[in-house]
């Protein structure tokens, strides 16, 4: 027997053509860059000039880069790392800037005015400008790009978070809590946060778009993941020496930004129409 | 609205013919370099860029030869050395004349090269043996040294004995070099730091119907593959620095012309011997039979160089007994091993942005020490403050390379191998007692087999103290369009640009 | 609140802001490994070489005085001094600063042009193919990084048919026009794809209110309608929204003015980052959010001049 809320969730899924594409097209990509690397022979770090930029063919189906390294061992292998990076990147400030903006529009007074006050002054700051003088300033790593992500990205989370919990603090039922004498940690985290976080889920696909496209900029700047580990950005910038010999070289990365840009636009709207109460 | 955007694309194309039509008229010539120069000052100066902007604006007394065999008259109509070595005399041309249209004169030379000599120069050892200087007359100089000094003709040749016009600069001091005067074959009109320098015509310049252009730019593009696109789009006239595998399609393009110089350059790794565990000789060894030099000069090449077997460059008197260090994992594993590295290294190594081929060397050489267990991390670095980082010594190896201003090896003896000197063997700070001792002996005993001997004893002395990973020697690429004529890189690897035409 | 007092508000509110942005500009300078004079004189330079020049940077004093010798810099326009250029920071920033706000300028005003056409067409035929695609368009053009697409662009109308410069800048102001069209285009297509989805929908709901209603039944043709109030209505919401997003149109340009070699401040960021010339990079932290502020501000003013309804609060 489904119980009656499965079951409407489920019309309501069925119904969501966004998000069935998106769920599909994530499990394509996942399946793709764990089980690609596994299937081809190609070694994404051998150096192998006599191989060197060969075009997509049987035996290299992306063909090789100018040090003849395989371009689809190492397009899997650099959405491996870029996904995981992405997914660092995404997630602590998720979790940063949501507690902040649940705890800050909760208390309210003096904290919630001089957090905001901060948050405007960050966000004065263009992403990208924030982004690259961290990681320009602490040195190009992985460590400190996750840093530099969590540094910048928490203020959009807290943002959201606090104008919803401003709106849910109006709401019958935490006031009813507050009646009740719960404690102020149990309010929050039991009826203010699941009410509020809807919003910050969607914002944070449509963040992934934003990260993979921070993380793969720093990369071809030459400021993110440092040569030779395999990442979308910085094989962009290699292949665009050989746009006119060898334009398979950056296509491909290029190619398998845009997959998940759309996968996770898609993820994002699909998520909104199935998560957020609609009329 | 788009009524707007129709009236934008037919503006840029009416620009675009215009502008076509502009470019034939003024016959300028537009080249892309890959960086910019970081001083006018000749005395302050060792970065390529800078050298070969003060070469197009400044004259020296005596040129290399375009062949790189021997020296020319420059400023100086003729010259004579004493059979001792000890007085070298020079007369000027009558019609040698600075920018500004005043005379270049004896005291402008002595107070030149003086400054050159000073305790502000960067070059100051190179000029230093002068000790007096008498001034005959307007056109005549006599200069007088202690005791004889082999390299001085061709230092005279160097950028940094560039002749400025002494009262001019007395007058406006560091002023001077916003707005230079220089005797050479153009004018600086215009620096955008890091974008372009804008160059005239002097029409002072002594050489008769020289350049025959009336300008050029020097655009800076620090990315090999803007500066190759924007030639095959007609943007640039000329190029310096085309990527050796696309050197062949550009060769098949029917609206270019490619070159490629023989040039005074050695490709290196410098390796900081002050630091650990560079300081141990069996590592830098080691590091040298791991890296397969011959697969570089054949895939990354393209075959256009050879394997180098010291700092040195292939020019006079080069040892051509010394044999490279031959690619042997085996052989480096053991040395590593009885170092006390057996378990594996971590090393970082700087790499200048923008360079095509440095980024590919860089990954190959990473790919093959890591088969001799050596990890190597790779840090781009601004290809500008490359130098000014392994000067200040912040770094454990560093891709880079070096390139003789002069036909004389003196020169990049003193700048790569000899501690104390300038670069204290280009910062990577080896010394070596014998190879300083052969430096002062070279430069006092007269060009012969003898001088020659110690060349090649000091050469394979760095070979065997390896304070760097010896690469390869490379040919210079460049390349211009087909209505560009006499556009090439000499062998010191500047451009002269006076013999340039643009039909 | 009249409009006077209105502006003067807004500008006496920026001032804890501008504050707080040469703070954490500044702040951002102290994080760096190793310390400035180091960096200069490098490590060979003697121990008394680098307290002599660390009491001429002002190194040598306590942390909120050193801010303060930061404000004077600021205030007297010289921002400190560069480590790769050997000059004064402010003078080298004014230089470059005009390439970038001609880009921002050119790439907003494309933007709007791709905006405001599809998102009405996109919201007046709501469902249909023409929305569809249009959807589906910027979904694309939304993940596609911006250096590939530059790329992609310039291969294609620099190199197959060569219409625009391969890269740089020109002399001119037709010139430069002509160098900022593909780069302006790149950043004006992601920012285009923010801001069709929320001038579609906010045009829908233009659409349903009441007074477009009123405005059919008084026998206003449709077409009439769409240009007197639809049209109106969501060229304001445009301007908002483009206000919203100014942060992100100036952050794109440092990505774009390097790959297309735009001697601007992006350009000038991303190269002195790699030549570890922070007392640049912190001059040019702070240039950067004082433009984002300023047209910010200038967004508002604008608002408030175009429609006076607007809330004065």
């Amino acid at each position: 027997m489904i119980s009656p809320v499965a079951r409407e969730r489920w019309i309501k899924f069925s119904r969501n053509l966004n998000l069935q594409l998106g769920l599909f097209m994530l499990g394509l990509l996942v399946f793709a860059i764990f089980v690609f690397p596994v299937l081809i022979a190609h070694d994404p770090l051998a150096v192998d000039f006599d191989s060197a930029l060969i075009p997509p063919g049987a035996d290299h189906w992306f063909g090789t880069d100018d040090l003849g390294r395989d371009v689809l061992a190492r397009v899997a292998a650099a959405g491996l790392v870029d996904l995981q990076v992405v997914t660092v990147c995404v997630f602590v400030p998720f979790v940063i800037g949501s507690t902040i903006g649940l705890v800050s529009g909760y208390i309210g007074g003096v904290v919630d005015t001089l957090l905001m006050r901060l948050v405007d002054i960050l966000w004065a700051f263009p992403f990208y400008v924030l982004v690259i003088s961290i990681v320009g300033a602490l040195g190009p790593s992985v460590g400190n790009m996750y840093l530099a992500f969590s540094m910048v990205v928490w203020i959009s989370f807290a943002r959201i978070v606090r104008g919803e919990v401003l709106l849910a603090k109006r709401q019958e039922y935490v006031q009813a809590a507050q009646v009740l004498g719960f404690s102020h940690i149990r309010i929050m985290a039991r009826h203010v946060l699941p009410n509020v976080i809807t919003p910050a889920i969607v914002f944070m696909m449509a963040d992934v778009v934003l990260t993979i496209l921070g993380v793969t900029s720093l990369g071809f700047l030459g400021l993110g993941i440092q040569p030779p580990t395999p990442e979308w950005g910085v094989m962009i910038a290699e292949g665009r020496n050989f746009i006119l010999d060898g334009w398979w070289v950056s296509l491909f990365p290029g190619l398998a930004i845009v997959y998940v840009g759309i996968t996770f636009t898609l993820l994002g709207d699909g998520l909104d129409d199935f998560l957020r109460p609609k009329g | 609205m788009t009524f707007f955007k129709k009236s934008t694309v037919l503006a840029t194309v009416a620009m675009s013919l215009s502008l076509a039509a502009l470019g034939v008229e003024a016959k300028t010539l537009r080249v892309g370099v890959s960086n910019d120069a970081l001083s006018m000052d000749p005395i302050a100066s060792s970065d390529n860029p800078s050298i070969m902007t003060q070469l197009l604006i400044y004259d020296q007394l005596v040129h290399p030869s375009k062949d790189g065999t021997k020296l020319e008259p420059g400023l100086a109509e003729s010259w004579k050395v004493s059979a001792d070595g000890k007085e070298y005399r020079f007369t000027l041309r009558s019609n040698a004349k600075f920018s500004n249209g005043r005379t270049v004169t004896a005291a402008d030379v002595v107070y030149s090269l003086k400054r050159a000599a000073g305790e502000k120069s960067q070059w100051g050892r190179f000029f230093r043996p002068i000790t007096s200087y008498e001034i005959v007359d307007d056109r005549t100089v006599v200069m007088k040294l202690d005791q004889p000094f082999t390299p001085m003709l061709n230092n005279l040749a160097l950028f940094s004995a560039s002749i400025l016009p002494a009262a001019l600069m007395e007058e406006q001091g560091e002023k001077f070099f916003d707005k230079p005067v220089g005797a050479g074959p153009f004018v600086l009109e215009q620096w955008n730091r890091g974008a372009k320098q804008v160059f005239t015509r002097n029409s002072n310049y002594w050489k008769e119907g020289k350049p025959a252009i009336d300008g050029a730019e020097l655009q800076i593009i620090g990315e090999d593959n803007s500066r190759v696109l924007k030639l095959k789009a007609g943007e640039l006239d000329a190029i310096v620095g085309v990527p050796f595998n696309q050197v062949a399609s550009l060769k098949s393009d029917n609206s270019l012309n490619v070159g490629i110089a023989p040039v005074f350059r050695a490709e290196l790794v410098q390796l900081n011997t002050s630091k650990k565990p560079f300081d141990d000789e069996r590592i830098r060894r080691a590091l040298n039979y791991a890296v397969d030099k011959d697969a570089l000069v054949k895939g990354i090449l393209r075959g256009n160089g050879r394997v180098a077997t010291s700092s040195l460059p292939v020019m006079a008197y080069h040892n051509d007994d010394l044999k490279p260090y031959p690619y042997d994992v085996a052989k480096a594993k053991s040395l590593l091993q009885e170092a006390g590295y057996s378990g594996g290294l971590k090393l970082t190594l700087l790499v200048p942005s923008g360079s095509v081929t440095h980024r590919q060397v860089a990954s190959a050489i990473q790919a093959n020490l890591r088969e001799a267990g050596v990890a190597v991390e790779l840090q781009t670095i601004e290809a500008s403050s490359m130098f000014s980082t392994t000067k200040a010594g912040n770094y454990e190896m560093a891709l880079s390379y070096t390139t003789s201003d002069t036909i004389d090896p003196d020169q990049l003896v003193g700048f790569t191998a000899v501690n104390p000197e300038r670069a204290n063997a280009f910062h990577t700070q080896w010394k070596d007692a014998r190879v300083n001792e052969l430096y002062e002996l070279e430069r006092r005993t007269l060009d012969g087999p003898d001088r020659g001997k110690m060349f090649q004893e000091i050469e394979s002395r760095v070979h065997d103290g390896a304070p760097f990973i010896f690469l390869y020697n490379q040919a210079e690429t460049f390349a211009s369009r087909k209505n560009v004529e006499g556009f090439q890189v000499l062998p010191t690897s500047n451009y002269s640009l006076e013999d340039v035409t643009v039909k | 609140m009249p409009i006077a007092i209105y502006c003067l508000n807004r500008l006496v509110q920026l001032i804890p802001v501008l504050i707080g942005i040469t703070l954490i500009a500044f702040l951002l300078l102290r994080v760096m490994p190793g310390d400035p004079a180091t960096l200069i004189l490098g490590s060979r330079g003697t121990a008394a070489d680098i307290a002599k020049l660390n009491a001429q940077l002002g190194l040598d004093q306590p942390l909120w005085r050193q801010y303060l010798l930061f404000l004077k810099d600021i205030a007297t326009g010289s921002f400190g001094e560069s480590i790769a250029y050997k000059a004064s920071v402010g003078p080298l920033i004014w230089e470059r600063l005009w390439p970038t706000i001609w880009l921002v300028l050119f790439s907003t005003v494309m933007a709007v042009v791709l905006t405001v056409p599809l998102a009405l067409l996109a919201a007046v035929r709501r469902g249909s193919v023409a929305d569809a695609g249009i959807k589906l368009f910027f979904i694309v053009a939304m993940s596609m990084p911006s250096f590939w697409l530059g790329i992609l662009l310039v291969l294609l109308l620099s190199i197959v048919v060569p219409v625009f410069p391969v890269s740089g800048y020109g002399d001119t102001i037709l010139e430069r026009l002509h160098h900022l069209v593909l780069p302006s285009l790149v950043i004006a297509l992601a920012t285009a794809a923010l801001t069709v989805r929320s001038l579609r929908s906010s045009v829908i709901a233009v659409l349903s209110a009441d007074y477009v209603d009123t405005a059919r039944s008084k026998g206003l043709r449709s077409r009439q309608v769409l240009w007197r109030h639809v049209l109106r209505n969501s060229l304001m919401s445009t301007i908002s929204v483009l206000g919203v997003h100014t942060s992100w149109v100036i952050g794109g340009t440092v990505v774009i003015e390097t790959l297309f070699g735009i001697p601007g401040l992006g350009s000038l960021l991303v190269s002195s980052i790699s030549a570890r010339d922070y007392p640049m990079v912190q001059g040019l932290t702070v240039t950067f959010a004082v433009l984002v502020v300023l047209i910010n501000l200038l967004t508002d003013l604008a608002y408030v001049a175009v429609d006076p309804r607007v809330k004065l609060s």
